[in-house]
């Protein structure tokens, strides 16, 4: 099966008043569908720039990224935003449900800014809440819910467009150590269920072993976690 | 883009789940379209009566119109033709017109013992109205009692007084030539000045004995609906007089000086209050920028995160922008039903009502009006938001 994502000599450099800083210098990645990949590294290496980049939020510096055979470099902003509205899925940290919404008013805005006529919301709406068994939660507030509530909501809504990549960014960082357990067979299940590849980025060593592969971001390039819990897959 | 049903519902849930912190808003723009719904519908009204309030201090909407040949020994006695009359009753502006004589009889009588001088003034029915003449006692002469050349007088109120008292002297025969009166009103008025001491009778009657011809319907009062209209009313006069006869002897009399004093006095108070009005309205709309500046601070990261799901900039700009005039139009309801309260108490109270059209219209104008602010308001925010960098969007604490 080709990779559905494909990093190659991929580089990332912000400008600063002392100079240009390289963040990514040079990253080489590809991931399947249907494979779960933890990015793991110190603060401030350059995790979550990885994963805007992979995003579609930030743009490469130079190199070649390839999303479902899309040359991502080449796109305009609208046609970014139309495959990021199609294809990729978000799930941060926290505060990731929206203020004064319910749980499907939360839900339903993936699908209003995909286009999604408003006949056809509720079943989709339905079926996403029912992945996470938050289904009898559709009409609460969103601020209503514990805190591993709003996670799976989020994750809901992240896969509510059925993205071929979903991307997670310290989805279980304020979580409890059970709450974090649900949280990541929720996306073990739903990872396997739509043949998804999702990448997270994680320092918690208990959340990656839980992963196919792990990477480690270090000095602007990506390694294999030295001991992993499973092998790789072939880069 | 997303649809417009969709940016409309977004757009009012947000704004309606935020009612609190959108309250002073919408209170403050409210009472500025309130009050302009109000002034602008009862404007007319009010002017109506406020011309009728401050023409008792000086009279300044009556035009008196005369003929002045007796200045020109050896003229012959000239008189306003009914067509004449007709023509400047039917001139825009003109409220009402009375045909009156200038010449004033006196009239001899004894009263307890004394010889008495009574002057006498012949007037036609709508001399009352002309003059804002009310009666005090009894009813003043009407036209069917002018057609009929009815022998009835009315009395000034000091007059009424003199002879016994403003109800004793109705039912009353005063000898008028050879001829006895029937009183059958006592009249009174701020204007009415040395009048207090006049018997006024039908001018047509008058008429009818005048061997001399000195009683004759030469002399004018016409009475203006506002006091924008006396200024061409005055000046439609001698070209419109002169279509029907001649106007070598016509004098048109204004009261400039008083008419230039209260407009100036009337400028000054509506430019106060259409001041204050848009004052409240541009602080509204201050209040609208400010309030929609802060909900996009606050919004960062929500802002952010639709980015993530692959809203475009025109999709957020939008929505912002969609708050911002639900916003305002959700205040200029209110301020519509305030305004329409207001102009329902205000003609209670003043007896007249606005037409429905003119009401309507400005509840559209005002409605039409907010949702502009709220756009303009609105637009740099919103242009804010959709330019947001994603990125520091998502990472904004």
């Amino acid at each position: 099966m080709d990779p559905i994502i494909v990093l190659r000599n991929l580089k990332k450099l912000y400008d600063s008043p002392a100079g240009a800083i390289t963040v990514l210098k040079g990253i080489d990645l590809s991931i399947r569908s249907g494979e779960m990949v933890a990015i793991m590294g110190p603060s401030g290496c350059g995790k979550s720039t990885l994963l805007y980049i992979l995003g579609l939020l930030q743009q490469a510096t130079s190199g070649e990224f390839r999303l479902a055979g899309a040359d991502i470099l080449r796109l305009s902003p609208k046609e970014q935003a139309a495959l990021r509205r199609d294809s990729i899925g978000f799930v941060l940290q926290s505060c990731n449900l929206f203020e004064n919404t319910t749980v499907y008013e939360n839900l339903e805005f993936p699908l209003i800014y995909g286009r999604m006529p408003r006949s056809r919301r509720r079943a989709r709406i339905e079926e996403a809440l029912a992945m996470v068994n938050l289904s009898q939660r559709m009409h609460q507030p969103s601020n209503m819910l514990s805190g591993g509530e709003q996670q799976r909501v989020a994750i809901a809504r992240a896969l509510i467009n059925r993205p071929k990549i979903l991307l997670a960014d310290e989805p279980t960082g304020q979580l409890d150590r059970t709450t974090s357990k649900h949280v990541m067979a929720s996306f073990k299940t739903i990872i396997r269920d739509h043949d998804t590849a999702m990448i997270l980025v994680t320092h918690d060593p208990e959340v990656a072993d839980q992963c196919d592969r792990a990477c480690v971001l270090v000095d602007g390039t990506l390694r294999p976690r030295s001991t992993p819990s499973r092998p790789p897959a072939a880069t | 883009m997303i649809s417009p049903k969709d940016i409309l519902i977004l757009s009012v849930r947000q704004v309606f789940r935020q009612k609190r912190r959108n309250l002073g808003v919408v209170l403050a723009i409210g009472l500025g379209i309130a009050g302009l719904i109000a002034i602008l519908s009862m404007g007319d009204e009010v002017k109506k009566n406020l011309n009728r309030d401050l023409d008792l201090l000086g009279g300044v909407t009556l035009v008196k119109v005369s003929l002045e040949e007796e200045l020109h020994p050896g003229t012959r006695p000239e008189s306003f033709t009914p067509e004449t009359q007709e023509a400047i009753r039917n001139l825009p502006g003109v409220a009402v017109l009375s045909a009156t004589a200038k010449e004033i009889l006196w009239l001899s009588m004894l009263h307890e013992q004394a010889a008495v001088q009574l002057p006498i003034h012949s007037v036609d029915a709508d001399y009352w109205s002309a003059n804002n003449l009310e009666p005090v006692a009894g009813a003043l002469f009407s036209t069917q009692d002018v057609q009929a050349r009815e022998r009835i007088c009315v009395l000034g109120k000091t007059l009424a007084e003199t002879l016994g008292g403003v109800e004793a002297v109705l039912g009353t025969y005063l000898p008028v030539g050879a001829d006895l009166y029937l009183v059958t009103g006592v009249v009174d008025g701020l204007q009415i000045g040395d009048r207090k001491r006049f018997v006024f009778v039908p001018l047509t009657t008058a008429m009818d004995r005048n061997p001399e011809d000195r009683i004759r319907p030469n002399r004018l009062f016409v009475r203006c609906k506002t006091w924008d209209d006396v200024p061409v009313v005055a000046g439609a006069i001698p070209a419109l007089v002169e279509r029907h006869q001649s106007i070598r002897y016509l004098k048109v009399d204004v009261a400039w000086d008083q008419l230039k004093r209260i407009i100036a006095i009337v400028w000054w108070v509506e430019l106060f209050i259409y001041l204050s009005i848009g004052a409240t309205l541009v602080l509204g709309g201050f209040g609208i920028w400010n309030g929609m500046m802060s909900s996009v601070t606050s919004r960062t990261r929500e802002i952010g995160l639709k980015k993530a799901m692959g809203a475009e900039e025109a999709d957020i700009m939008l929505q912002i922008l969609c708050e911002s005039v639900v916003l305002s139009f959700w205040a200029a309801v209110l301020g519509v039903s305030l305004g329409l309260t207001a102009v329902l108490v205000t003609s209670h109270f003043l007896g007249s009502t606005p037409p429905h059209q003119v009401i309507l219209r400005y509840a559209l104008v005002s409605l039409g009006f907010s949702c502009l602010l709220g756009m303009i308001a609105g637009l740099y925010p919103s242009l804010r938001a959709a330019r947001m960098d994603a990125v520091a969007a998502i990472r904004y604490e």
